[in-house]
């Protein structure tokens, strides 16, 4: 989803506060939070997109004014009320007031896709342009590489496609590459000189840079990598991460 | 002695988070590592939650926000160990004396 | 137990806070609650095996052994793994190398995605929204508002931790280390020179903090190294 949780490229944020402190959680709910970590680790919430997608469907507001902390908390509260392993009215007495829960997951989310091949599609070199795609489920895609032309840097191996894994869908893996952006390519010509920033994507987020050809592999397009990075891949991982 | 380290310990943030530089635990006297091991030694034995310690620790930095955090962490110890009757104050109040009697 | 410190004749005397605590661990001992040796085995694996040690290990032992860098840089997983080092957020870890020409950083734009094994837990800062907008839009810019100002001619790389891989940053070693054994060099290691919002034998030139009055450089909410 193109939610609030995906801020790569957003203005308006001020400085980093490296001494930032954290606010203490407040007394009544650590009850209930200590109880639900307890029930988390013995259910073994092993499905980490659905965790993460929990904690983008939260209230932008809420997401953007509350501790980092408690994005875990709503996110992992949702999911047990979801799954009904918790009802609302048990939380809430237990905590003694409302707890804003995160918003539904939208009809629609579920999607499906190819798993990859066995070989993967691209090579490092290849020239890559990031699909528009724009879905209202779970996705690692971030927004501010959507439609952008890049360079693959890496191959890594195979693993489970979130934007399917995360609804519950079939186990889809896909050989996800480091793909680096010119940063002008990104923020206009105005953008830092000399920043460039490489994205992991996986292989379904990207097609063939228009006008190289299904395999993308350009002399034009290995020419602008720099050469401590060509040729360097990462090992396939063993399936079943 | 092979010790687990508990994420929870670990993971303490706010006001109630143990010094660290660079992300490591600072101590600036080894009583203060005792301190931190008896913590944890005290919570382990009685066989409670590290929360136990954790609200106990929180309220003694709220009771006395300008103190050396390792200040409010005694306290903090002797509170619980009080609460939970693994000693009493006389016995504390002894010990106490035994230490300044031998120590100069 | 600690001895105060100064010699035989001029001893310290405790301050009160020392000796309640001194009281304490008499009575724990003597009631029976405390195993021998447990506060000692407790200190030593919050100090050594959480934590950004790790990583530094990893970085001396690359500064020191070629080879071993070599295979660093080609397989992170296979080999922080020959040092020990594993498990979760780390079954897929690439080290990427600062060299003069060249700095890295790291972030997660999406979350808070951080290479435990070798760097402990997250500190707030680099999971806070502004972060995780800024790295990758203008690197330098943040980094200098962060304390580190890099010549135009240096290419930044911002690596964003969208997948499963996890980064870490293998900074440059500094000069004038020849004769350090390898502890040593750890020890010149900090945390954020591994995420890449700091550079190893730099002075910094930090907004933030700075001594505190007594002279010392850190503060009980302070978890960088200045």
């Amino acid at each position: 989803m193109n939610g609030v949780h995906d801020l790569g490229g957003m203005d308006g944020f001020g400085v980093v506060d490296v001494e930032a402190d954290e606010p203490v959680f407040h007394a009544a709910w650590e009850g209930v939070v200590f109880g639900l970590a307890a029930v988390m680790s013995a259910q073994r919430l092993r499905n980490t997109g659905a965790f993460r997608h929990a904690i983008e469907r939260m209230d932008p507001a809420h997401y953007l004014g509350s501790p980092y902390y408690e994005h875990w908390l709503t996110g992992l509260i949702t999911l047990l009320i979801e799954q009904g392993v918790i009802s609302r009215a048990e939380l809430e007495a237990r905590g003694g007031g409302h707890f804003p829960l995160s918003r539904p997951v939208r009809a629609g989310a579920v999607v499906s896709s190819t798993p990859s091949a066995a070989a993967p599609r691209f090579a490092v070199g290849s020239a890559v342009r990031v699909c528009n795609l724009h879905p209202l489920g779970h996705t690692r895609c971030p927004r501010y590489v959507r439609g952008k032309h890049g360079t693959v840097a890496r191959v890594d191996g195979r693993f489970p496609l979130p934007d399917v894994a995360a609804h519950g869908g079939a186990r889809c893996e896909q050989y996800t590459y480091a793909v680096r952006f010119d940063g002008h390519e990104l923020w206009g010509a105005a953008a830092d000189r000399g920043a460039v920033v490489y994205v992991d994507l996986w292989e379904s987020y990207l097609e063939p840079a228009a006008g190289v050809g299904a395999a993308g592999r350009s002399p034009t397009a290995l020419q602008r990598l720099p050469a401590d990075v060509m040729g360097r891949s990462a090992p396939p991982s063993p399936t079943g991460c | 002695m092979t010790v687990r380290v508990d994420a929870t310990v670990a993971a303490m943030s706010g006001a109630a988070a143990p010094p660290r530089r660079n992300g490591e635990l600072v101590f600036d006297a080894p009583w203060q590592g005792r301190a931190f091991g008896m913590a944890v030694g005290v919570v382990e034995q009685l066989g409670l939650e590290w929360k136990a310690f954790q609200q106990r620790l929180i309220a003694a930095i709220a009771a006395h926000p300008e103190a050396p955090y390792y200040d409010c962490w005694v306290a903090a110890l002797e509170q619980l160990l009080l609460d939970y009757g693994a000693v009493t104050a006389e016995e504390m109040a002894a010990a106490r004396a035994t230490v300044r009697a031998d120590a100069p | 137990m600690s001895e105060p410190d100064g010699d035989h004749h001029h001893p310290t005397p405790l301050s009160p806070v020392e000796a309640r605590a001194r009281a304490l661990e008499e009575l724990l001992k003597e009631k029976g609650l405390l195993p021998e040796g447990f506060i000692d085995a407790v200190v030593s694996a919050y100090e050594n095996d959480i934590g950004p040690m790790n990583g530094a290990r990893v970085v001396a032992h690359a500064w020191v052994d070629p080879a071993y860098k070599a295979r660093l840089l080609a397989d992170g997983t296979a080999a922080i793994a020959e040092l020990g080092f594993g498990g979760p957020e780390g079954e897929h870890l690439v080290a990427v190398e600062n060299t003069p020409a060249v700095h890295n950083v790291v972030v997660c734009t999406l979350c808070s995605c951080y290479p435990w094994p070798v760097l402990g837990l997250p500190p707030s800062w680099y999971k806070s929204p502004p972060y995780r907008a800024r790295m990758v839009r203008e690197p330098r810019v943040l980094l200098r508002e962060m304390g580190l100002d890099l010549p135009e001619n240096v290419e930044i790389r911002v690596w964003d931790s969208s997948a499963e891989i996890r980064y870490m940053v293998l900074p440059e070693r500094p000069t004038g280390t020849e004769g350090k054994s390898e502890p040593q060099l750890a020890a010149l290691v900090t945390r954020d020179a591994m995420i890449g919002t700091a550079r190893l034998g730099a002075a910094p030139q930090h907004r933030f903090g700075g001594p505190l009055p007594d002279g010392s450089l850190r503060g009980p909410k302070s978890d960088r190294l200045l």
